[in-house]
């Protein structure tokens, strides 16, 4: 399984440095800053989109089960980074790997702002289908992204993906569970004119 | 770097807040009176953020100083403006080399956002009142929170809103818990205090 990840990877990695314009644009999408904080306005914007009280504390539940996730994902990835220390790519094959991105002192398993990613992407989901549905579209661009430059191996975006979902239907149950203490802070937010 | 971090937020929520607004049809947070061209801004300013991010090494100086970007090190470079042929590379740098840490993330992103809202709250009261007209007739009393601010600016609709806050809240928050299943955590709770 690991040798298929490496495989894998070098199979993806290896047109990294011979299509200038391909380069470029896979080092600013798999950037830490742009793609996240996109996905993040995306999910913060949902919270005014809604056309009726109805479809607004739908997506208002879903900008906070996206708040949720997120943080949530942080802490899933610290776990599962100290039950498995993967090297990145580039320590563990050294010189096959076309390194287009910094060297990241981080464990490469799960890939950290995939799993961000996708928690975002897969809660607002939840609210909005659509909206969803091309975050999601994003946020596996980032993660292909993340491979082509060397950063992550396959499975470390994919592991990121995986736990991103799963801490958004944690989330999601949490709120199920918690009911109605999300209705109740979006009804107090509602009293200051911010919900 | 932080500076810069802020400023692409600070445009993208601004950008994903308006265009939300106008979906939505909140008047009172759009920062153009018209609807369309109101979300042409918005599309205007996460285009500026992102391109702004971009471009900013060109002309201010950090640690991505022509021909001292490297790929695969971040460790090396020394200070100045950077390159053309690097503004794609020049961000890319580990967090103890001068890159944000996920801590940073965390704290400016919500801080950043929240002050999208206050200006689209200023500048929309602003617009609002020079307009020296209600955004739309209607009975004002009728509804509260975003509801309102598709007839009113914020400080109009957050009077009303508290208003009915203060006098409804726990009636509210009462239907709400008797309203939600009796497995909810809440409920739960509820149960065996009453019991107690």
């Amino acid at each position: 399984m690991i040798e298929f990840d490496r495989q894998l990877l070098l199979w993806l990695n290896a047109a990294a440095g011979d299509y200038p314009i391909l380069d470029h644009a896979a080092r600013l999408v798999a950037s830490d800053y742009l793609m996240l904080a996109v996905l993040s306005s995306a999910a913060f914007g949902l919270w005014f989109a809604g056309r009726d009280a109805l479809e607004r504390i739908r997506f208002q539940r879903a900008t906070l089960i996206a708040a949720a996730s997120i943080g949530l994902s942080n802490a899933a990835v610290w776990i599962a980074s100290l039950l498995f220390e993967r090297m990145r790519p580039y320590e563990d094959l050294d010189g096959m790997v076309n390194l287009l991105f910094y060297r990241s002192t981080d464990p490469s398993f799960p890939s950290n702002p995939v799993a961000v990613a996708f928690a975002g992407a897969t809660a607002v989901w939840i609210g909005s289908r659509r909206l969803g549905i091309a975050l999601t579209c994003l946020s596996a661009i980032y993660a292909f992204a993340r491979v082509y430059v060397g950063a992550n191996y396959p499975g470390d975006v994919l592991g990121g993906a995986v736990i991103g979902c799963l801490v958004t239907g944690i989330a999601y149950l949490l709120f199920v569970f918690g009911r109605p203490i999300p209705e109740g802070a979006l009804r107090l937010m509602r009293g200051i004119a911010g919900a | 770097m932080t500076r810069h971090y802020l400023l692409l937020v600070f445009l993208l929520s601004l950008g994903s807040l308006q265009f939300g607004a106008s979906i939505g049809g909140l008047r009172g947070l759009w920062l153009l009176p018209d609807k369309r061209w109101n979300m042409v801004l918005a599309c205007a300013l996460g285009l500026a953020g992102l391109t702004i991010f971009t471009v900013l090494p060109l002309w201010t100086d950090g640690p991505w100083a022509a021909g001292s970007v490297v790929e695969g090190t971040s460790g090396s470079r020394s200070w100045g403006t950077a390159a053309f042929e690097d503004i794609t590379r020049s961000r890319n740098l580990n967090d103890i080399h001068g890159g944000l840490n996920g801590g940073d993330y965390g704290a400016w992103f919500p801080l950043t956002a929240l002050a999208a809202v206050g200006f689209s709250v200023v500048v929309a009261a602003v617009r609002i009142r020079i307009a020296g007209r209600p955004v739309a007739a209607g009975d004002r009393d009728e509804v509260d929170g975003f509801g309102a601010l598709s007839e009113m600016d914020w400080f109009e609709s957050a009077r009303i809103s508290w208003g009915k806050l203060r006098t409804s809240i726990w009636n509210d928050l009462i239907s709400l818990l008797s309203a939600a299943p009796s497995w909810t955590l809440p409920k739960l709770l509820a149960r065996r205090w009453l019991h107690d």
